[in-house]
This record gives structure tokens, sequence and C-alpha cells, in this order.
């Protein structure tokens, strides 16, 4: 008898392995149909495994919220990075195109300072 | 088989007998169900929106790449590379995004509706002929550039569909775009250095 239930349950539990959540809950479960089992009070034997799913989801989701906050930092920084260099490319550049015209460079202090090349 | 039968016959006595334990059950059961699907929910929006954000950043970083290589390549000309750069310093506004999706929903960027100067049309007419590689590097930083832009912000990424949908029907529909963003943040930029020279008269800012 006790066999079969163990190579029961250890059945149940290879087949769920690969999805972590739902061998949480069959293992909640079984918590809660054992501390029935023992005549502990009820609402523990219920509450303890309901609150420990609970809490299993709420990290999950604030996991994910915080992957996207990231995600959306990695970005800023991104932006952040290129913006500057491509604006001193442009002005670079575009001084160079309109000879004779004195061009200032965004973030550059001198830019208003220098003279311009050609006249 | 026997022993499990006893066991389910012991169980179901103990329920028959004791049926008060079936309302923590229900309470539990209830209370697991609601709140784990709003927060499953929840996490399955924080998925997708991480998927917006992961493509936004690849677009980002192709955009990035395309305008270095035209900005290092003094062929472009200086209308087609102010227009690109103005797109490009609009890329982390969200005012920008909810305007140009505004434009859209509007139908401002239609054929009948277009306020573009045909200068651009001729600069990348020209490009186009004379520069093939630097035609394809423009229209990879102009397209990246409008990903980036509709999917970083979680209200203009629901009209990144119809968006695209659009302008694969109608290619000029993205050059439409670029202009119009790049006209408003050359707009925002006055408007801000405007106010700026206001508050430096005023004495704000040495205040």
């Amino acid at each position: 008898m006790e066999n079969m239930l163990v190579g029961l349950a250890k059945n149940i539990v290879k087949g769920l392995s690969p999805k972590a959540e739902a061998l949480l809950i069959f293992s909640l479960v079984a918590c809660a149909i054992v501390l029935i089992w023992l005549k502990v009070n009820p609402w523990l034997a219920c509450g303890f495994p309901s609150a420990a799913y609970l809490l299993y989801i709420c990290r999950a989701e604030r996991n994910d919220r915080h992957e996207v906050s990231m995600k959306e930092l990695e970005i800023t920084q991104l932006q952040l990075q290129n913006e500057v260099k491509l604006e001193q490319i442009k002005a670079k550049k575009l001084a160079q195109k309109k000879t004779g015209a004195n061009v200032p460079v965004r973030n550059d202090p001198q830019a208003s300072t220098k003279k311009s090349p050609v006249k | 088989v026997n022993g499990t039968f006893t066991l389910l016959q012991q169980f179901g006595a103990m329920m028959t007998y004791d049926t008060q334990i079936l309302l923590p059950v229900a309470v539990a059961i209830s209370i697991c169900v609601v709140v784990a699907a709003y927060l499953k929910a929840r996490s399955r929006r924080h998925r997708e929106r991480l998927i917006e954000l992961t493509v936004a950043h690849q677009a980002l970083e192709a955009h990035y790449s395309a305008m270095k290589t035209l900005c290092s390549d003094g062929a472009l000309s200086a209308p087609l590379l102010t227009m690109l750069v103005g797109m490009s310093h609009g890329l982390s506004s969200h005012r920008v995004a909810q305007y140009i999706v505004s434009e859209f929903t509007k139908g401002s960027l239609e054929h009948k509706r277009r306020t573009s100067s045909g200068d651009v049309d001729r600069e990348l007419e020209n490009l186009r002929k004379t520069r093939i590689d630097l035609y394809g590097e423009f229209e990879k930083a102009m397209k990246s550039g409008l990903i980036a832009l509709l999917l970083r912000w979680p209200d203009t990424a629901s009209a990144f569909k119809a968006f695209m949908a659009q302008s694969a029907s109608d290619e000029r529909v993205e050059v439409e775009a670029t202009t119009k963003i790049s006209r408003y943040v050359s707009k925002m930029d006055h408007k801000m250095s405007h106010s700026h020279s206001d508050m430096h008269d005023n004495g704000m800012v040495a205040a």
C-alpha cells in the first residue's frame, strides 16, 4: 500500500517536474491533505498552503515587473550614450558642409568660440 | 487496491462526519483562484511588455548603428542628415511618440494629406541612385527608429501593428513620419530654448 502510494507520488512528481508551478501546487495540495488527515485545525491546514502559493505568485509577478523596469533602464542608458555622440557627429558634419558658417555644437561649450573655417 | 480503497473509505468517512472541513477548503480555493488569476494577468502583461521592450532595444541598437554609418560617411546631404538626427533626438521623448500616433490616427500620414517638401524626396532619390548602400542604411535607421519610438512607451505600442501594416503598403509613410518627427523635435527645441532665454532674461536662472 505504502509502496504503491510512494510510486504514484514519484510518477506524478516526475511528470510535473518540468513545470515548477504545477509541482508546487501538487505538493501544497498534498501538504493540505496530510494536515487535514492529521486533524490539524482545517483553517490552518488550508491557509498555510494557500498563503505559500500566493506568496510564490506575488514573487513571480514582482520578478516580471522588475525585468521590465531593468529593460527600460537599459533602453534609457543606450539612448543617453548615443544621443550625445550623434549630436556631436552631426554638428561636425554640418559644419564641414556649410563652409563659412559657424555651427554651434550641442554639449560642446567651446563650439560657440570656434572660428568658422573658411570665410 | 484494497489498501487504496480502505484509505479512500476512511477519507470519505472523515468528510462525511466532519462537513465543516469543506468551508476552509472552499474559501482557500476561491481566494487562491481569484488572486492568482489577477496576478497571472498582470504577469502576462509584464511579459508582453518585456517582449516589446526587447524589440525596442534591438531596434534602437540597429538605429544607432545605421546612424553611425550614415554620420561617419560624408555623402549624406544636410537635409537628410538633419532629418535623421532630429528623429534620433526625439526617440527618447514620450511626447514625440504620442504626437506621431495622433498624426497617424488622424490620417495625416496618408497620401492625400502629406505636407513634406519635395526636397527630401529629391535627395532620397539622388541617394538611391548614387549610393545604394547608404540608402539601405538610411531606410534601416528610419524603420528601426520608428519601431523603437512606438514600442518604447506602453500607450503608443498599441498603434505599432496598425502603423507597420500601413507602412508595408505605402513606403512613403515612414519618410513622412520621420519628417514630421524631425519638425516636431526642432519646434520643441526652439520652444525650450526660447523659454530658457526668457528665464535668463527674467533673472530666474541666475537666482
